[in-house]
């Protein structure tokens, strides 16, 4: 069976009607716009039943009313998190995983390739858009067709894996499956063991040393190695390539694919416990209903010159999944040069820096914002909030925590 | 092509330099990205406005501006002086040394630093500063040793130049991780500067500006060539080793303060030579204005060409004043 991915809900950022950034005023780039199908696909008959089916077997939906509207049938697509009401759609969103993996474990569909199909049906993996169209399962393995229409394969549980992201590599530990790794990329240090493995260099890639490695699965990201996962492809390598440092939910269908790969009880398990555990994060920092004006938080990536994360960073979406607004939601793009003049006019309550602390010389000229004023200026540097891993769903609950005021801005991590 | 025929009278083209400078200042005080049009710009320069347009014209543009008439004359200037020693048209202020020395300062920094943490302002300013100064003395001294005169030093600081290029990218591509970063602020950018920055850059202006004042009939010498300044008594060597110095002491210092902003040191010594003429002495305070002007004039429309992202300056530099220097060399032929 194929299914087809929708293109990614970040590939090609959109407006939305008439949304504005608070502070300018200015009409925003919709960070989180996603196709009219997939939008439509949140009323499908199915989904609704799944909601129903929810409300009964898990307690914490059950204050959740399923949305009503018109039963279109829709195509198959990935259902974005990223909407307006979008709270309680985030957390029926990581319902929709939960049932998955009831279904899959239920159906026993980790053992027969055919069923495995169908699961992956329910779940509907994010991979497509940038460079994945459709994911094919069947008896061998799985059947990647990229956009424009060329394809390779991908073998089912493979047992020597290339990881060429840190993230992935902690994905990979994470589900169990550490001892299928025969190499990993020159950044990864989590777990200890991997530095007893062979590094490969990522940028540029040194595909000789990924092809001695002889892997049978490379795992990397397609939103950051787009033109080296074609450079892969071409060379034969099984290239996997997953969107996980794109958002909550991207990152959360990527496990849950990895997962599917292998398909035994174990990193099935292992998958599930992830998602229970983002699903915790998700619903713990969701802003009360009593909660004021939502946090305007600016995300800096650098200073000189002035860099700012946009729609499509994984750091914008957890800072959308606590309530925030990110300032520079029309970037258009996961991160980029910003200019600095809008800084002051858009007044951001949080300055939320990548790395490094604040110059002396921005600290000045930003000394009236409301940032700054607050003394509300937080490192977010930690491998825990840059790598879409494991450590995610924990980073976002300090986050949460930060931004609702609950502990001091250097739970984070010192941005002063 | 130095020698226009149809020229404004001299006084009258100063003026006009000063004129369109003060223009160019001001429109840029108005673009952005940032909804602050002219009227607000007035109200906040006659001390009214409100908090936002306060912070964004005096804490964002007005600075940005300041340090882009400086950073701009500085190239300008050092434009002007390396293609009168090198008797050459297509130099520019980073062609001894400067830019590949500012490329390898800031590589070094990054590589300190550390593979994760990337250099703070001040010393990847004070890095670039560094490198550019030592890349160009070693030029100059190894130059002296040749003839020292143009023509050695051009192809000196053209052969140490890729040498220190391709070391400095190496050691980028290999052991600094984010270098794409470092690439970026190489592409040159204006942002406000302290005040020390400025001052310095401002004062290396002076008096450089005030030198070429006092020898800018030797410069004219040397323009014409070699021989005929040397048979009006100029002592070449010496004063292609100053004057290149001070050129490059003025480049590194813009690099150190916005990175290597491209065209517009090749671009603006020729704007200026077809506004006042060959003489230095006209020369050098025009191209001064010339360079500040359109600096801070491609800033304000590298701000506001696709808010909110900013685009490299030296971009805007090229497209704007590439045209400009098509017709001004044409017109020049005619």
């Amino acid at each position: 069976m194929i299914f087809r991915g929708s293109p990614s809900p970040m590939a090609r950022p959109r407006r939305i009607g008439r949304s504005r950034c608070p502070g300018s005023g200015r009409r925003c780039h919709a960070s989180d716009s996603q196709p009219a199908d997939a939008r439509r696909d949140r009323r499908h008959p199915d989904g609704l039943l799944k909601r129903r089916f929810l409300r009964v077997v898990h307690p914490r939906y059950a204050s959740i009313e399923p949305r009503s509207g018109s039963q279109t049938q829709s195509p198959a697509v990935v259902p974005c998190p990223a909407r307006e009401g979008r709270r309680p759609g985030r957390r029926l969103a990581t319902g929709w995983w939960l049932l998955a993996t009831l279904l899959l474990l239920t159906t026993g569909c980790g053992d027969t390739a055919g069923t495995a199909a169908t699961c992956l049906g329910a779940v509907r993996p994010a991979v497509g858009g940038a460079y994945v169209r459709a994911i094919q399962f069947d008896g061998n393995g799985v059947e990647i067709t990229f956009e424009g229409g060329a394809r390779h394969r991908v073998p089912r549980r493979p047992e020597r894996v290339v990881t060429l992201l840190p993230g992935l590599t902690e994905i990979v530990d994470m589900l169990g499956l550490g001892d299928t790794l025969v190499g990993v990329s020159a950044h990864c240090d989590s777990p200890a063991y991997v530095d007893e493995l062979p590094r490969v260099s990522v940028m540029p890639v040194d595909y000789e040393a990924l092809i001695a490695l002889e892997p049978d699965l490379i795992l990397t990201d397609g939103t950051l190695h787009g033109a080296e996962v074609e450079a892969m492809r071409r060379r034969g390598l099984a290239v996997l390539p997953l969107e996980s440092s794109r958002s909550l939910l991207h990152l959360a269908t990527s496990v849950d694919l990895i997962a599917q790969l292998w398909g035994t009880p174990d990193t099935l398990a292992a998958a599930r416990d992830f998602r229970d555990d983002l699903d915790d994060a998700l619903a713990a920092a969701a802003p009360t209903s009593g909660a004021g004006r939502p946090p305007r938080v600016f995300l800096v990536a650098g200073t000189e010159p002035l860099y700012a994360l946009g729609p499509g960073s994984l750091l914008d979406d957890m800072v959308r999944a606590c309530g925030g607004i990110n300032m520079a939601c029309d970037l258009g793009r996961a991160s980029g040069p910003f200019a600095a003049e809008l800084v002051p006019e858009r007044q951001p309550d949080w300055l939320l820096l990548t790395g490094g602390t604040l110059p002396e010389i921005l600290r000045q000229r930003w000394a009236d914002l409301p940032a700054l004023q607050a003394d509300q200026v937080a490192s977010v540097g930690d491998d825990a909030f840059v790598r879409a891993g494991p450590r995610t769903p924990e980073a976002l609950r300090r986050l949460a925590q930060v931004l609702h005021g609950h502990v001091p801005a250097n739970l984070l991590g010192d941005g002063r | 092509m130095r020698g226009g025929r149809r020229r404004p009278a001299r006084a009258f083209a100063l003026v006009l330099a000063v004129g369109l400078t003060i223009a160019a200042a001001g429109l840029a005080l108005c673009l952005g990205p940032a909804a602050i049009g002219p009227r607000e710009v007035l109200e906040v320069l006659g001390g009214g406005g409100d908090g936002v347009a306060r912070a964004v014209v005096l804490q964002e543009r007005l600075p940005v501006v300041i340090a882009g008439l400086l950073v701009g004359a500085a190239l300008g200037v050092a434009g002007v002086l390396l293609q009168a020693l090198l008797r050459n048209d297509l130099a520019e202020p980073y062609l001894v040394g400067v830019g590949p020395g500012a490329y390898l300062g800031v590589t070094v920094a990054a590589l300190l630093a550390g593979a994760s943490a990337l250099p703070t302002s001040l010393v990847r300013s004070l890095a670039a500063l560094i490198g550019a100064l030592a890349v160009s003395a070693l030029v100059f001294s190894l130059a002296r040793r040749g003839r020292g005169t143009g023509p050695t030093l051009l192809l000196v600081g053209v052969a140490i130049g890729s040498f220190v290029s391709a070391v400095a990218t190496a050691a980028l591509y290999v052991a600094v991780p984010d270098w794409h970063r470092v690439v970026y602020w190489l592409l040159g950018h204006l942002s406000p500067r302290p005040a020390l920055d400025l001052l310095l850059l401002g004062g290396a202006l002076l008096v450089t500006g005030a030198a070429a004042a006092i020898r800018g009939r030797e410069l004219d010498a040397v323009a014409l060539g070699e021989e005929s300044a040397f048979f009006v008594g100029v002592d070449v060597r010496r004063l292609t080793f100053v004057f290149g110095l001070a050129a490059s002491l003025l480049a590194a210092l813009a690099v150190s303060i916005s990175g290597l902003i491209g065209f517009v040191g090749l671009l603006v010594p020729h704007l200026a030579r077809g506004l006042v003429g060959p003489s230095h002495r006209r020369l050098v305070p025009t191209a001064a204005l010339l360079g500040g002007g359109l600096l801070v004039l491609a800033d304000g429309v590298a701000r506001s060409i696709h808010p909110p992202l900013q685009l490299p300056v030296g971009v805007v530099t090229a497209a704007l004043g590439a045209p400009f220097l098509v017709v001004v060399l044409l017109r020049g032929r005619r």
